[in-house]
């Protein structure tokens, strides 16, 4: 007999009269989801293709509720087995094409970072104090230094690094071809349903099949207080120095980024695992459509997948709201 | 044509400006998947607009302890039904400037 957990947050119909603006707030009407075990479908570590240096072990550990349980250990070398080199970031002058340039993301659009993009920010974000490139030499300012990306990737961005295009090179990171920051995460064998959904918060988000920790929003309104771009490449990865090389988006298909093939039915493929062991697809399916029935961690149920994830779009700075089941203390 | 995008765009983000101004929320930024939640709970409804116009609704989830919008109802594009969505193979929107 299968056991069914129900984990509702409770359907709200509350008006809210906001503070400032007299807004009239609309609450929640959340969707309840319903998992059986039919639905839960044990992580297959096949289709992992990890590079140099990685290992999946099986191991002991504890879930967030405290029981015990048996999870993968998975460690990547953090580099993209897919690809050969990473980038590019950030535009090196005012008019390079986007070829040669990475993306930045804003209010759920991707962009291509071009030297124009980056030479109109003033007017993108009505703000003159933007200027990421020299008047005069029509040069975009990059942190091209160890010592300058890792004083510009930081909240506390140093003054003498505001109106900086951001980028950290992985060779300062890793002495290896093909590697970048090596870190392990522990994965459920199975997924165990939570009574209530799990935030996120500071956590990553998940391991791509390539390698590539999906990690939490990036910080953008500490990044743009900074006037800093923390350039993105076409994947919508990017290196920092404590995680290596990682990914705010799924954008699969463009520029060096390899696609996902979409499943036999139609479906968006798989190209990762959340946390909690439910595998992370594609937005959109092979006809271009959105699934419609997503619960507010971006979850849904069908009988060939179980219960699954689908990212969000590549420009809206994560993958999905909250975990629906336990993740590994 | 960069410019006319430029300029659609440039409306889309006086629009949104003069949102978050009319909510007295200060900030020289508009990273509106944040601000539409700055005054919300977790779980809470939320809805912003982008510089296309395009509106995105979901709920405000805990990201790096502040609360940011989180779509899990397809993008209601600003000219869907005029024009087919710019989206590409793999399952992700295109980009839209340049
Ligand atoms: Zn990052
Ligand atoms: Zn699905």
């Amino acid at each position: 007999m299968n056991k069914v957990t129900t984990f509702a947050m409770p359907i709200l119909s509350v008006l809210i009269i906001a503070a400032c603006g007299g807004t009239v707030v609309e609450t929640v009407d959340d969707t309840t989801t319903s998992i059986t075990d039919d639905d839960v479908q044990a992580v297959d570590t096949s289709k992992f293709e990890l590079g140099t240096s990685s290992s999946i072990t099986e191991v002991s550990c504890t879930l967030s509720n405290g029981e015990s349980s048996t999870c993968y250990s998975i460690t990547i070398n953090g580099f993209p087995s897919d690809r050969t080199e990473l980038g590019p970031f950030c535009p090196t002058t005012t008019t390079t094409e986007a070829v040669d340039a990475g993306k930045w993301f804003d209010d759920g659009v991707l962009y291509d970072l071009t030297g124009e993009f980056i030479s109109k920010l003033d007017i993108f974000y009505g703000d003159s104090n933007w200027q990421l490139y020299d008047e005069n030499t029509k040069e975009v300012k990059i942190t091209d230094t160890q010592t300058a990306c890792e004083a510009a990737a930081r909240p506390d961005v140093s003054a003498e690094y505001n109106n900086y295009c951001v980028q950290c090179d992985i060779s300062y990171y890793s002495d290896t071809d093909g590697e970048g920051i090596s870190s392990t995460y522990l994965i459920p064998v199975t997924p165990v349903q939570r009574s209530s959904a799990g935030s996120v918060d500071r956590s990553s988000i998940g391991v791509a099949f390539n390698g590539v920790v999906l990690d939490a929003a990036a910080p953008t309104e500490d990044i743009l207080s900074a006037y800093t771009i923390a350039a993105f490449d076409d994947c919508v990865g990017h290196v920092n120095p404590t995680a290596g090389y990682h990914y705010h988006g799924a954008n699969h298909g463009e520029g060096t980024c390899p696609g996902v093939d979409f499943e036999e039915d139609g479906h968006g493929g798989a190209f990762g695992y959340a946390l909690d062991g439910y595998a992370i697809h594609t937005m959109l399916d092979e006809n271009g459509d959105e699934e419609s029935d997503l619960d507010t961690c971006r979850g849904h149920t069908d009988d060939e997948r179980g219960y699954h994830y689908h990212s969000a779009g590549a420009g809206e700075n994560l993958f999905i709201g909250c975990f629906t089941g336990e993740t590994a203390r | 044509m960069i410019i006319g995008k430029s300029s659609k765009h440039l409306v889309g983000i006086l629009l949104i400006s003069f949102t978050f101004s009319a909510q007295a929320h200060e900030s020289h930024t508009h990273s509106a998947p944040w601000q539409v939640c700055e005054s919300k709970k977790v779980t809470e409804a939320c809805e912003y607009t982008n510089g296309e116009m395009d509106i995105y609704k979901g709920t405000c989830q805990v990201f790096n302890s502040a609360l940011m919008c989180v779509r899990n109802q397809p993008i209601v594009h600003a000219e869907s039904s005029t024009e087919s969505t710019e989206k590409n193979v793999s399952g992700n929107t295109a980009t839209k400037v340049n």
